[in-house]
């Protein structure tokens, strides 16, 4: 019990320094959402124009989505970025809590800053396009958002340990959140996809995550499905933290052993 | 003139980080596939085949903006980051050579990307090019490489000014998806929207490239190349008193290297 609560403990004041240093800079929020504030306008644009029965689910919650994806992999990666500019990642590495803890609680510190961009979706969405947002069931809308956010969350965790070694963090952030974005069918259904890719989309817990926001807005009893999708994700995601936390630790002793952590 | 070349090719080469061969593969042929591929399927589920060749053909060609917007500003922005800038303006060096040799190379290798991402459209999402097709685009391509240059220029301007320029790029870059005629038609933008569109070079570049793709030759859309270059060379007088502007601005305030 008290292992856990340490831990948790830890994450928490990770994500709670995370969010107090970037209120020291609160340009920050607006310079990280201009991006995701496009993707966000261009899909919904497309949808609006299309006239498009699925706009709520597919435009608003992809979009939104895909947004707060951008926010959390950009506000990860680039935190480890800085840290490395700073020259204070070798601090961060040889800290004895363990390099995993301090990564978590800043994913989560970033991904609830993400959650602004969803915000800016659905505004969009309402006071922009006119469109009213209507959820058929909220208390499986709210389990499966949070189960989506929480399987980003740990898809990131996944990913970062290449920001560790990546000498060029920004440009492998770009092609990480494209193609997340490209094979998770954030905007448009998996099926749309090639078979080969369909593949890979299945094999990501926000693939799931996406199908079953999309059934909270339909008026069809899809419970069954939703619980599939539900246990698939847990599943996922506990799978992505226990391989990120193998990968962050492998990553840490060959960057002691062969000294090249720094080189910017 | 040969250290103008000089000065093109190092400026380039350092200052787009094209030092590292990996961060050029990421650049170059990893990132294109995935913008296009993104936009391309949205196109896809949103109007079916011909929704998805007319966002894959669109993003193909804002290729080159990655070049022409992005690298331009982050060759003048990044100075600032890197504490050159005051040893770059102390420099008795005409100041419009500085000013071109950050843009001049990007403009050739914008039109490289273009063509990068068209052999995506044309392998994966179904755009039909003929040889010919192929290379009145590419040319319309390198034409607007150099019109956009000016567009990128004023921001790279800009971008000396601020602190971060990365937020400039950005805003500069990403805006072009919206309102070029990139995933949609312009004219299906409001009014007001469409004012913008037609400030940016790119729309009547892209306007240019999908008449060739519908059949008619680049002679037939002469009077609007011309119309986009004077444009173009509007835009980069603009960008080069801005950038003027700024560089007496900061010398006067003294905060040359505060980020």
């Amino acid at each position: 019990m008290k292992p856990i609560k340490s831990n948790l403990r830890l994450i928490l004041v990770n994500m709670e320094i995370t969010l107090k240093s970037l209120s020291a800079r609160p340009t920050w929020l607006i310079d990280n959402t201009i991006v995701p504030l496009i993707f966000t306008l261009v899909a919904l644009f497309l949808f609006y124009l299309a006239e498009l029965d699925n706009f709520i689910p597919y435009a608003v919650f992809g979009s939104g989505i895909a947004g707060m994806w951008a926010t959390t992999l950009f506000g990860a990666g680039n935190s480890l970025r800085v840290e490395r500019i700073l020259g204070t990642l070798e601090y961060l590495l040889i800290c004895p809590t363990g390099l995993w803890k301090n990564l978590f609680g800043r994913a989560l510190a970033f991904s609830l800053l993400g959650l602004t961009v969803f915000g800016q979706a659905l505004t969009l969405a309402v006071f922009v396009f006119n469109v009213p947002i209507i959820v058929s069931n909220s208390v499986v809308f709210v389990v499966a958002f949070l189960l989506t956010v929480v399987s980003f969350v740990a898809l990131g965790m996944l990913l970062a340990p290449l920001f560790i070694i990546a000498r060029s963090a920004p440009n492998l952030m770009n092609s990480l959140e494209t193609l997340i974005l490209v094979f998770c069918g954030v905007t448009y259904p998996v099926s749309v996809l090639p078979p080969l890719f369909q593949i890979v989309s299945y094999t990501l817990a926000p693939t799931w995550g996406m199908e079953a926001l999309r059934f909270t807005v339909s008026s069809i009893c899809l419970d069954g499905i939703v619980l599939r999708n539900v246990v698939i994700i847990i599943c996922l995601t506990f799978i992505y933290l226990i391989f990120s936390k193998k990968l962050v630790n492998s990553i840490e002793k060959k960057v002691r052993l062969k000294g090249g952590l720094v080189r910017i | 003139m040969r250290a103008l070349v000089f000065e093109i090719l190092t400026s380039y080469k350092a200052l787009f980080t094209w030092l590292d061969k990996r961060t050029y593969f990421l650049v170059k042929i990893v990132i294109p596939f995935f913008y296009i591929a993104f936009f391309s399927y949205l196109g896809k589920f949103v109007a079916g085949a011909e929704g998805m060749k007319y966002a894959a053909f669109g993003n193909a060609i804002l290729l080159m903006g990655l070049n022409t917007v992005a690298g331009v500003v982050i060759s003048i922005g990044i100075e600032k980051t890197f504490g050159t800038l005051s040893p770059l303006f102390i420099t008795p060096a005409n100041r419009f050579r500085i000013f071109i040799s950050r843009a001049i190379f990007h403009a050739i290798d914008g039109t490289f990307n273009v063509m990068i991402g068209l052999v995506y459209a044309i392998l994966f999402f179904e755009v039909e090019l003929s040889l010919i097709q192929l290379g009145q685009i590419l040319l319309v391509s390198l034409l607007t490489s150099f019109t956009m240059m000016g567009y990128g220029l004023l921001f790279g301007s800009y971008s000396l000014y601020v602190r971060d320029v990365g937020m400039v790029m950005n805003a500069a870059y990403f805006i072009l998806m919206f309102i070029c005629g990139v995933n949609f038609p312009v004219e299906s933008l409001p009014e007001y929207v469409r004012v913008l569109s037609y400030i940016v070079p790119l729309t009547y570049g892209l306007q240019v490239a999908r008449a060739i793709l519908s059949g008619d030759y680049i002679t037939d859309c002469i009077p609007l190349l011309i119309f986009e270059v004077l444009w173009g060379c509007v835009m980069l007088i603009i960008g080069y008193f801005l950038f003027i502007y700024f560089e007496n601005k900061l010398r006067r305030r003294g905060t040359l290297d505060v980020i």
